[in-house]
């Protein structure tokens, strides 16, 4: 699907309104295959993680860079890493079929308004972190991700042949700063995915991940990345409080 | 619900992971995946469930579900070397059917069992060389898998498994509740890694692999993998559903083409592909087979092969072992290799074998490719994520010894058809197949 449609085909999705709209100029997000058990305790007990094998469950890192001027006039651009473990969605919500659906374990921001505004509206685990600094290779395939106390998470693509198309996804995000929430995103850009072998990354072990003990990570399972020099929208909707 | 802005149906980016399950307790996935199919269906593009009009031969007759009937060229289905339709064991099974009646009617540890099942298992020792082993037969391939695993393999014990490895292993494993480890496809040094780190627990180790793999049609490296596994102390299993009756210098596998038949521990055979019946059978140890046959659930809690079918295999065997078998194998290898030889200008991945995919790319397709062939009396098996890795979408296409040289020629034509229509030409051209 592409972007071409009127801007409010986005103003409301399952009853729900458009609450946030985000321009994004650089995206990298990757999955990992991680042992299930490393990451199951850290996910509410009504909620039930993807086991894309027996014992084989999903952890995601995104690094997303946002374009100047989402919160005043010039206000500058500033960078998130968010990390997720992909968990099943509530499918009776009226919405196009999700592609993912995630359960943030962390997201690290160094624009406090992005902090103030994500945790006060969609009620994501975000932690203003000034030092937060990402940094791009001049392909735009590759980055590196760090913070005063070190190095965070670095990766790398390695598939020879990207080939870009438009797309739209959807998909379900879970909170749980506020009793256990469910919301809606939505994603349009050029990407390019594949699921090619790739020895090429690392990850630290670092608060960042929000618990997640990284050592229990065996393998990149995607990549997902955004076609460098394009932007793309990300949009999230209403939150539902499924429990207290 | 925001409606997408083109007329482009937005069934066609639903992908099979995206109904696996929904944490609400109305079940919504099977009411999204429904709506899914009724969408489909009301396009008239529903290429899936199609019913056979008549037996599995490469050329048949399907009903859509729309009504509509189709004159298919089928590389869809296995029946590898014809032995389905064979007039020999088409008459055994009609003569089990007149002497046993339909089925066997109990468990086979208790009344299930006939003397057409002892028949079935000695023709089966006879054909793979191995006289000193038992067999146990299963009512599925597929339960040879999760009855053996499970039987064998406790919770305190270790399961490695190729990444690859079908779902009926993956699901044994499951079932056993022994710790699962996966080695990278088909990489005897991803392998040694796990070993190493396993053998010295002193814990019972199992290795799992195949003869073919289906997603690809490639070869399991047995000759390197089953040797190093035996040097951990590892047990093995192969599964040669593919392979079976089809590889090997007397069609008894892969593991016979490479040389480690007599090391397998565990040899899974099906009776649905070369044999064209259903079902299957362990090979391993007498004492293994006598217990797998007792302690693996899903065959002491359900009924024993049917008797049409036991002895229709049982012929079907005989046959492999003589030079009609030998004759169905040259013909279905060098089918094989003139289809990939004819598929020059598309993607066929790694296969060296009798199951040929053409990567088409974008899950998206599938729908449009699968109704497009069906509509010019062409037919392959789709698979996509999750099955393959995202934007490798395929469609196999499974030869058999029964292809004529101009059948093929014409579903070769097809796939060059549907690849400039779609955009998946390429120019690429794989290393040469052989084995």
């Amino acid at each position: 699907m592409t972007t071409t449609a009127p801007a409010d085909r986005f103003a409301q999705c399952d009853g729900r309104s458009l609450l946030l709209e985000w321009h994004i100029h650089s995206h990298i997000f990757t999955s990992f295959e991680i042992d299930y058990d490393a990451v199951a305790p850290l996910v509410p007990e009504d909620l039930e993680v993807v086991e894309l094998r027996p014992g084989i469950a999903i952890f995601s890192v995104g690094v997303l860079s946002y374009e100047r001027g989402h919160f005043y006039e010039n206000s500058p651009e500033f960078d998130e890493l968010v990390s997720a473990i992909h968990v099943a969605p509530d499918l009776s919500t009226k919405m196009p079929m999700p592609n993912m659906t995630f359960f943030a374990t962390q997201v690290y921001c160094n624009s406090p308004d992005f902090v103030e505004q994500e945790g006060r509206t969609i009620y994501t685990p975000s932690r203003h972190v000034p030092s937060l600094r990402v940094e791009y290779s001049d392909d735009g395939w590759s980055t590196d991700v760090s913070d005063k106390d070190g190095a965070i998470f670095s990766v790398h693509n390695t598939h020879p042949e990207p080939v870009f198309t438009d797309s739209e996804m959807w998909g379900q995000h879970f909170t749980n700063t506020q009793g256990l929430q469910q919301g809606i995103w939505q994603w349009d850009g050029r990407k390019f995915e594949h699921m090619r072998a790739n020895d090429d990354w690392k990850l630290h072990q670092h608060v960042a991940f929000g618990g997640v003990d990284v050592s229990a990570v065996k393998s990149i399972y995607r990549q997902m990345i955004l076609e460098p020099g394009t932007r793309c929208t990300e949009r999230f909707y209403g939150m539902r409080k499924l429990k207290p | 619900m925001p409606e997408a802005p083109s007329a482009r149906p937005e069934y066609l980016d639903y992908s099979y992971d995206m109904f696996l399950s929904s944490i609400d307790g109305e079940q919504s996935e099977a009411i999204r995946f429904s709506d899914w199919i009724d969408k489909v269906e009301a396009d008239g593009r529903y290429p899936f469930e199609a019913a056979r009009l008549g037996a599995q031969r490469p050329a048949t007759r399907v009903r859509r579900t729309d009504g509509t009937e189709v004159e298919l060229l089928n590389f869809s289905s296995y029946n590898y070397l014809g032995y389905g339709v064979h007039p020999e064991v088409i008459e055994a099974a009609k003569q089990a059917l007149d002497q046993y009646g339909l089925g066997a009617c109990s468990s086979p540890v208790q009344a299930g069992t006939l003397d057409l099942h002892s028949q079935l298992e000695r023709n089966l020792l006879d054909f793979v060389g191995l006289p000193g082993r038992g067999v146990s037969l299963f009512s599925s391939g597929y339960a040879v898998n999760t009855g053996t695993i499970s039987a064998v393999m406790k919770r305190r014990h270790h399961i490695v498994l190729d990444k690859s490895v079908h779902m009926s292993i993956l699901e044994g494993a499951q079932l056993s509740r022994a710790k699962i480890h996966y080695f990278e496809h088909n990489d005897p040094e991803s392998l040694r890694t796990i070993l190493e780190e396993l053998a010295p627990s002193g814990r019972r180790i199992l290795v799992c692999t195949e003869g073919v793999f289906s997603a690809d049609g490639d070869f399991g490296a047995l000759g390197e993998i089953v040797p190093l596994a035996k040097s951990y102390g590892a047990q093995v299993l192969v599964d040669e559903a593919h392979s079976f009756g089809v590889a090997g210098p007397n069609g008894r596998g892969v593991a016979e083409a490479q040389g480690v038949l007599d090391q397998v521990d565990y040899l899974v055979i099906t009776f649905s592909k070369a044999l064209g019946g259903v079902g299957g059978a362990l090979i391993t140890t007498h004492e293994l087979a006598r217990y797998v046959n007792w302690y693996a659930r899903c065959r002491m809690f359900s009924c024993a092969m049917d008797p049409a079918v036991t002895a229709g295999v049982a012929r079907a065997v005989e046959l492999l072992g003589s030079s009609d078998g030998d004759a169905r194998r040259k013909r279905v290898l060098a089918n094989a290799a003139q289809l990939r030889e004819s598929l020059s200008d598309v993607d066929i991945g790694p296969s060296k074998s009798w199951i040929v995919p053409v990567i088409y790319g974008p899950e998206d397709r599938t729908i449009l490719l699968a109704d497009y062939l069906m509509r010019r009396g062409h037919e392959g098996s789709v698979m996509e994520f999750p099955a393959v890795p995202v934007g490798q979408a395929r469609i196999r296409l499974f030869v058999t010894s029964e292809h004529t040289p101009s059948q093929i020629q014409r579903c070769a034509a097809a796939m060059h058809d549907a690849a400039e229509h779609f955009g998946f030409v390429t120019t690429d051209r794989r290393e040469e197949p052989s084995q």
